[in-house]
């Protein structure tokens, strides 16, 4: 375990590595659900 | 006048540089006056800001003070356990930005609301408009009071800095907030935001970085001051440590209800964009989240425990030990901002409060822009003056008791709940919101009295021979206020009748802005306007006929038929 001589820094920055894969997480995702959000329409429109 | 505080000669330079930093806000509000002519481009930038702006302007407006000068003081008494006030924010507003931005910045452009109350209205059909005055009421007292604590801050910084009396700091401080909201409205404040955010977020970056060149690590030596400041739970063990992190945790729950904060997302300029300012506030908390923290334990190692008689002055001190008089001057302007870019937003919220959901909303519904503009102006005038004489009364009460329980608290409470039911909950009623309102913001009161009446009933001596109870009792107060308020929220939305056509209202949130507005207008909102407040004639009667009418009239769904 990632520990420093007198401090365990897992429990201490541990949470804030996995707020940073989540803010990564978030930012593909989203990107990706906007992209699909507007082919919908657009597919939607030339269908008419 | 300087040279009797703690920077000593730096005094001079601290002044110097805060007067000059000033003079750009000033320059800024004067420059946005120039655009300005409506009541959206005062309230919300005209939906205008940029997603970097956006991002920047979201942490500084929400840090104030209390990120600055509380976390680097809390990290100096409580050690590394200090870390965790970034705990609860950073996944807040993460769910903030993914959850919540989209939503409000679509729906809130498609009715052409421009604050929360005048939303909660439409969203909730509330014809009775209790939503809207129980809503502007509580943020009206709530940010009025949080202009006030902010204000007390900046007055007490340059006192204890500079040697100036209090009231001469808190009136200066006072006057150039009010000056430049009133001059600029949202557009002002949203890039002197941005201009804040930068200068505190390398403040955060250099201070760690110079402290580490001369110390390296700072964790040695904390456990030799103490095996509690080098224990993530400070020391603390079973229940009390449980509610020591919720206690941190909870602090998160805040964020949706600061209007402060969401009316950011509600002013970007493009939907699109959101994922961008949302990165860029993310990574924004995670710097000043660990810089802070990290400036609170080096002061530890570099002054020693009690090294520091006034905890609220650790940054300073440090700032002073490892700069230069000039490069102090600019940084502690900084930690100035800090405060007055928060107090500057809320004041606006306020603002926004009574104009354009009190009196455009009741008083007189065909008023003009101009002259709502023009109230506008005098009301953040007036609103300005009386937080001003608060700060001076309140000059002496712990600034982070003031904003976190009876402001921060106050609003995370009492509209958080409601906020989120609106946008995601199709159940929600007006009846429910109303008594959410009242309830979150009744227990956070109360809660913070918790002890006095503990005392006063004479249960004292049962409740500290429990480490659940005692634990329970000294929990941050907006977790239980807000966990009441969302049952409550609940429970009478469940036993009352929600709003027809609600199915309509939610597929707002699932289309892109482009299928529902026209592009004819620089941010693609159409003509018309659906809130029910507005000067529309005829009247618009329900949301659900608006939001049809809105996306017939787009013509979005005959573009590309030839």
């Amino acid at each position: 375990m990632l520990e420093n001589s007198s401090v365990n820094l897992v429990w201490l920055f541990g949470p804030f590595a996995a707020y940073l894969v989540m803010l990564g997480v978030y930012y593909v995702w989203e990107g990706r659900r906007e992209k699909r959000l507007r082919r919908r329409y657009e597919e939607a429109e030339h269908g008419r | 006048m300087a040279g009797n505080g703690i920077a000593g000669s730096a005094g001079v330079w601290v002044l110097g540089a805060f007067a000059t930093y000033l003079l750009v806000l000033l320059g800024i509000g004067f420059y946005s006056s120039r655009l300005m002519d409506s009541v959206d481009d005062y309230v919300i930038g005209g939906r205008s800001i940029g997603p970097v702006v956006t991002g920047f302007s979201e942490r500084a407006s929400e840090m104030s003070g209390w990120l600055t000068l509380g976390v680097p003081s809390d990290a100096f008494g409580t050690g590394v356990m200090a870390f965790y006030n970034g705990l609860g924010m950073i996944p807040a507003d993460l769910f903030a930005w993914a959850g919540l931005a989209k939503r409000l910045r679509k729906y809130t452009e498609i009715v052409k609301a421009v604050t929360l109350p005048t939303f909660f209205e439409t969203r909730l059909q509330d014809d009775t408009g209790r939503v809207k005055g129980v809503s502007a009421f509580v943020l009206m007292i709530f940010e009025g009071g949080y202009v006030g604590a902010q204000i007390v801050a900046a007055g007490t910084l340059l006192e204890v800095l500079t040697g100036v009396e209090t009231l001469v700091g808190i009136l200066a401080g006072g006057v150039i907030v009010v000056g430049y909201t009133i001059l600029g409205g949202y557009f002002a404040v949203a890039w002197s935001d941005y201009f804040q955010g930068a200068i505190i977020l390398l403040a955060f970056i250099l201070l760690p970085v110079i402290a580490f060149a001369n110390y390296g690590l700072p964790f040695d030596e904390l456990a030799a001051a103490g095996s509690s400041y080098a224990s993530a739970t400070a020391g603390m063990t079973g229940w009390a440590a449980i509610f020591g992190i919720i206690s941190y945790a909870a602090i998160g729950l805040g964020i949706p209800g600061n209007p402060h904060v969401m009316v950011r997302f509600m002013g970007i300029d493009e939907v699109k964009n959101i994922r961008l300012a949302a990165l860029v506030a993310q990574l924004f908390m995670f710097v000043a989240y660990i810089g802070a923290g990290f400036v609170g334990l080096y002061a530890l190692v570099a002054f020693g425990q009690g090294g520091i008689d006034d905890p609220n002055n650790v940054m300073p001190m440090l700032t002073l030990e490892f700069f230069p008089g000039a490069v102090a001057g600019i940084i502690l302007a900084a930690a100035l901002a800090a405060m007055m870019s928060s107090a500057d937003s809320q004041l606006l919220v306020a603002t926004s409060a009574i104009v354009e959901d009190v009196y455009h909303g009741y008083v007189n519904p065909n008023a003009s822009q101009a002259k709502l503009v023009r109230y506008s102006q005098f009301v953040t005038l007036g609103l300005g003056s009386a937080s001003i004489a608060f700060a001076y009364l309140a000059r002496n009460t712990p600034i982070y008791t003031l904003v976190l329980d009876y402001a921060w608290g106050g609003l995370g409470a009492a509209i958080g709940p409601t906020l989120i039911a609106a946008l995601w909950w199709k159940r929600t009623t007006a009846e429910g919101a109303v008594a959410s309102m009242i309830v979150g913001t009744a227990t956070m009161i109360l809660w913070t009295q918790l002890s006095i009446v503990v005392d006063a009933v004479g249960l004292s001596s049962a409740i500290e021979g429990s480490p659940f109870l005692s634990g329970l009792v000294g929990v941050y107060g907006l977790f239980p206020a807000f966990v009441l308020s969302t049952a409550t929220l609940i429970g009478v939305s469940l036993a009352t009748r929600p709003p027809e056509g609600v199915d309509d209202h939610f597929d707002v949130f699932d289309k892109p802005l482009s299928a529902l507005s026209s592009g004819d207008t620089p941010t693609g909102a159409p003509e018309y306007v659906t809130d029910g407040g507005r000067d529309v004639d005829p009247k618009a009667v329900t949301e659900t006929d608006n939001v049809r009418a809105h996306v017939a009239a787009s013509g979005y769904w005959e573009e590309g038929d030839e």
